[in-house]
């Protein structure tokens, strides 16, 4: 909301530098967003006026306000009184005002003016419309203007001539009407809009703007001044109907002071009577007639007991009563009594936002200075309620997922949760949830897959030459399937190498590092057993692409993207992705840590070497001979290979067996009854072959 | 004779003599059970211990072997380090890890609530109706074909906490929020806000305003100077905006802060007596504070970045500069 310094001063003379009075402005909740000087000795200011507060839309408003704080004489204008009628009753000018739904439009004053000279606005209206950036048309025009920025009340003139039927209904828009405003935009109007008619079609779309075939114009020599009051709400459902935010409905939304209707109407006659009268002094404007249709009165604001103490229990201090009393007061309010520490009081008309105790407090508050308040320390809190509350949500467990993978080296990215239609349906996603307004066509449904999320944060990275990465991102996968669904995933995705040296070495990543992520995982939240499989995904290659199964559940998939993946994100190296659902994860860890001795004698390893058909997998090898006897203590691959001693349908294997006891150092003899038994169990029941 | 092995054959046969299955250490370890009981443990401790010492001497000569080099080759020390890379975490994470610890010293904990809501707990029960004109600055997105809205502010879970868990409590909820802005240097439509919330008998605005000099104390630097400001949101009142004295121009005024040498940072205020209302909490009997900010403004802030893009590009080179 932007305010004329020197117009301000039409209301309050103000004593202080202007730095000064925009931070009293500032510090008492009108924030002063910036203060440009507007020719000479002259400032416009930009007051960020919040939603509460209409009445401060206006000069006189702030003025009201800047009167307040500053503690200075706010010169109130002075009351019109309006001349005799003229006696020359014209009555072809009757006219009649209809308003059909009093909640719609609760008061609507319409004013004839005969003999009405459109012409230029006086020089001083020009110039304060001008600094106030708001474009000069005619005098008739420009005086609602003015007074629309001085007073808050819009208000609208139509051509009375072109008016037919002699009345202004106030009604809602019938199907299939329209309405040429007076920017040139046809709109077709909805049976939810408000608009201003006559006797045959409407003439302006209410609160919002008028129509152009009764605009005023240089030959309009007859008018009729409309001010009114249109429900708030009303006003601003159409105005975003039909994308129409003026400074009318701006106002209009945020609701009018009731008496202003008709205190602004005949404000505008007495502008009139001066700059919009005919040259010929025998003449003047004739007011024919008036209309102040009131369908309901606009409530004042109601009747407030509060208690001095509910002041001090909500800031934690108590201004003096005078004080406050002082202060409710200047606020424009009445108080109707006061009673040991009970004060009643009253709101004026303007300040319909003052309705409970509490709106008072906020006004004390404000008034006293929030940097009068004390600060004061937070007491103790009771450590049970803590707990109860913590059960709502993962923060704990998805801070230590978190850790877990940058410990292991992973740099965690944060990426768009939104993806575009074009990806969910390349990757054939059902149930997606996408949105209803979305600002393009990138960003239109929450992505349903962690991947093409971090795909396109590897594109990017590769774009500038970063190759070497390992990501992970935790974050949320969204769906719609009779009610709206959000998982928990992490996603980790390597490319590149993860080791170089200057001498030419180098490692890169394969699939074996994503499933090294989630050992990491599954090992630190103690989910301990788990099964890999082949299974083929949307993302991922043929050849390289898995699933891991908890207890049957998808924990997750993971392998290398495939080549067609590649080309669509326009990615330029390999790389491996694994998606992990944390609700699984989380369902099946285990929350406390148990503590397990450390072995007291030494270990026996002894390697085997197999060869084993190519579909039985090292998987099949370990599941197959673990928990076979409880001497066996871990069973580690150690080797696989390939090569012209192995026939070329069958693959070498070298699994490591180290077997511990915890009570005795393990003798040669009785490791190789075991380990004799374990080899039995291996060709018998995976027809494989040992190496000796 | 590790040192000694000029070539991988010869160290082969040196790795088999110790380390072999019939190898030295392999005959020690054997004998084991011969020896004495007493002993026995730590003898074979002992040969475990020779035989990794034995093995890492083994692989460092391979190494050396492989590139050609010998112990009387001198290396030369200035060539770069072998690459290896730190994990870690996002930017916007130590952000919100770090305000959560702040609060955390003075009895909040965490909480999170949904992304995808209800007009209901974006709206409604925080006091903003149909119609109302804050919901201007709320612009939402919504979801097709059915009644759901992504979350536009972090405010919703002051509902969410206070339908499950009664007074006293002190909540805190980060998380993402979404606001329909074009991408810009500082507009994105999606970002992370954190909300505050303490209820009980007696917190009040005093409390709110300690409570918050502590987090900028501790988050911007003891010598941060602070102001609320009044302010207005429908859930709270009396409601308040909290400016930092500018931190790039120590208050003098510059470009950053608009040459007003104030920052603003965040939103609060007291629980709006409707808002309890709404989860049945009598407003007669409890009272709290509330507040809300943004975590990439306040990291953007901290840090001087200059563009908020740059938290959701996720270049590396940007995101390593936050180890
Ligand atoms: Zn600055």
């Amino acid at each position: 909301m932007k305010i004329l310094l020197s117009w301000l001063k039409d209301f309050i003379d103000i004593n202080i530098p202007v730095e000064e009075l925009c931070a009293a402005l500032t510090m008492a909740g009108l924030e002063v967003t910036g203060a440009d000087a507007a020719g000479l000795d002259d400032y416009l200011l930009d007051i960020e006026v919040t939603p509460n507060r209409p009445d401060c839309l206006s000069i006189l408003g702030i003025a009201r306000e800047a009167a307040l704080i500053l503690d200075l004489k706010f010169k109130h204008p002075k009351v019109i009184f309006l001349p005799k009628t003229s006696t020359a009753y014209i009555k072809e000018t009757d006219f009649d005002i209809n308003i059909e739904d009093g909640d719609a439009c609760p008061r609507y004053i319409g004013r004839i003016l005969l003999n009405v000279t459109v012409g230029p606005a006086p020089e001083f209206i020009k110039d304060r419309l001008a600094k106030m950036a708001v474009r000069s048309v005619n005098n008739v025009v420009d005086i609602t203007n003015y007074i629309l920025l001085e007073r808050g009340q819009p208000m609208h003139v139509f051509d009375y001539d072109k008016i037919q039927g002699k009345q202004i209904v106030v009604r809602f828009a019938k199907k299939g009407e329209r309405l040429l405003t007076i920017d040139q935009s046809e709109i077709n109007l909805d049976e939810k809009d408000l608009v201003i008619a006559d006797a045959k079609r409407p003439v302006a779309l209410a609160g919002i703007m008028g129509g152009l075939e009764t605009e005023v114009g240089p030959k309009t020599s007859n008018i009729i001044l409309e001010s009114a009051s249109f429900n708030p709400s009303l006003i601003r459902a159409t105005a975003r109907r039909h994308g129409m935010m003026t400074e009318a409905s701006y106002r209009f939304e945020r609701g009018v002071d009731f008496p202003a209707v008709d205190s602004a109407s005949k404000y505008a006659l007495e502008l009139f009577r001066q700059y919009a009268c005919p040259q010929d002094k025998g003449r003047d404007i004739v007011i024919d007639k008036a209309k102040d249709v009131i369908k309901k009165q606009t409530p004042l604001s109601s009747k407030v007991v509060f208690k001095l103490q509910d002041i001090e229990r909500s800031l934690g201090t108590l201004p003096s009563s005078f004080w406050i009393r002082k202060s409710i007061k200047g606020l424009g309010c009445e108080i109707l009594s006061v009673a040991k520490d009970r004060i009643k009081v009253q709101a004026p008309s303007y300040r319909r936002d003052l309705n409970t105790p509490a709106d008072y407090i906020e006004e004390i508050a404000r008034l006293y200075g929030y940097d009068k308040i004390p600060y004061k320390e937070l007491p103790c809190l009771a450590l049970e309620r803590e707990l109860s509350i913590k059960e709502l949500g993962d923060w704990d467990f998805d801070n230590r997922v978190k850790e877990c993978l940058s410990r292991i080296g992973l740099r965690e990215i944060i990426s768009y949760a939104l993806v575009s239609e074009q990806e969910t349906a390349k990757f054939h996603f059902d149930n997606i949830a996408a949105l209803d307004n979305p600002l393009t066509k990138t960003y239109a449904v929450l992505r349903p897959s962690m991947l093409p999320s971090i795909l396109k944060i590897f594109q990017h990275n590769f774009n500038r030459s970063n190759y070497d990465l390992a990501l992970f991102e935790l974050g949320k996968i969204y769906f719609y399937d009779n009610g709206p669904i959000e998982r928990k995933a992490v996603v980790v995705g390597f490319s590149g190498s993860k080791y170089k040296d200057c001498f030419g070495s180098s490692l890169g990543y394969n699939f074996f590092d994503l499933k090294s992520a989630l050992s990491v995982l599954t090992g630190r939240f103690g989910l301990d057993r788990y099964a890999v499989t082949d299974e083929e995904n949307q993302f991922f290659s043929k050849n390289c692409s898995a699933a891991v199964w908890a207890n049957n559940q998808k924990l997750a998939v993971c392998g290398k993207i495939s080549e067609s993946v590649m080309e669509f994100y326009e990615l330029k190296k390999e790389l491996y992705i694994a998606e992990i659902y944390l609700d699984v994860l989380k369902y099946f860890s285990k929350k406390d840590i148990c503590y397990q001795r450390l072995p007291q004698y030494p270990a026996i390893e002894r390697d085997i070497a197999l060869i084993l058909p190519q579909s039985v997998s090292s998987q099949d090898v370990v599941e197959k001979i673990n928990n076979r006897n409880e001497l066996v203590s871990s069973i580690e691959i150690v080797d696989v290979y390939q090569g012209k001693q192995i026939p070329p349908d069958k693959k070498g294997l070298a699994i490591r067996i180290t077997y511990r006891s915890l009570d005795r150092t393990l003798k040669d003899d009785e490791v190789d009854k075991i380990e004799s038994d374990l080899k039995n169990i291996l060709i018998g029941e995976l027809s494989c072959q040992i190496r000796e | 004779m590790i040192l000694e092995a000029s070539n991988q054959k010869d160290l082969e046969t040196v790795k088999n003599f110790y380390l072999g299955r019939k190898g030295k250490i392999a005959d020690i370890i054997k004998n084991i059970p011969a020896l004495p009981e007493n002993q026995r443990p730590l003898i074979g401790k002992e040969a475990n211990v020779i035989k990794q010492q034995i093995a890492a001497l083994i692989s460092r000569k391979q190494v050396d072997l492989a590139k050609n080099l010998t112990p009387q080759d001198k290396i030369d020390v200035t060539l770069p380090p072998n690459r290896s890379r730190l994990g870690g975490l996002h930017p916007i994470t130590q952000t919100i890890n770090e305000i959560v610890k702040i609060f955390e010293h003075i009895g909040f904990c965490v909480v999170e609530g949904p992304e995808i809501e209800t007009d209901y707990y974006n709206f409604q029960a925080l006091n903003i109706p149909e119609g109302h004109p804050a919901r201007d600055g709320l612009a939402t997105f919504y979801l097709k074909d059915n009644d759901y809205l992504l979350r536009s502010q972090t405010s919703t879970v002051q509902i969410r906490i206070m339908q499950q868990v009664k007074p006293p409590l002190r909540a805190l909820s980060p998380g993402r929020v979404f606001r329909p802005d074009n991408l810009d240097a500082s507009h994105s439509f999606m970002f992370h806000q954190i909300e505050g919330l303490a209820v009980d008998r007696t917190t009040n605005f005093s409390h709110l305003k300690a409570s918050l000099a502590y987090f900028v104390e501790k988050f911007f630097g003891p010598k941060t100077g602070m102001r609320f400001r009044p302010h207005y949101f429908p859930f709270t009142e009396p409601s308040a905006e909290m400016d930092i004295s500018c931190i790039i121009c120590s208050g003098q005024g510059c470009s950053v802060c608009g040459r007003k040498g104030w920052l603003e940072i965040l939103g609060a205020g007291m629980v709006h007596p409707n808002v309890f209302k709404e989860v049945d909490i009598d407003p007669e009997v409890f009272q709290g504070y509330a507040f809300g900010l943004g975590i990439e403004r306040i990291a953007m802030l901290k840090y001087g970045i200059d563009d908020i893009r740059l938290f959701a590009n996720n270049d590396i080179r940007f995101l390593e500069q936050f180890d």
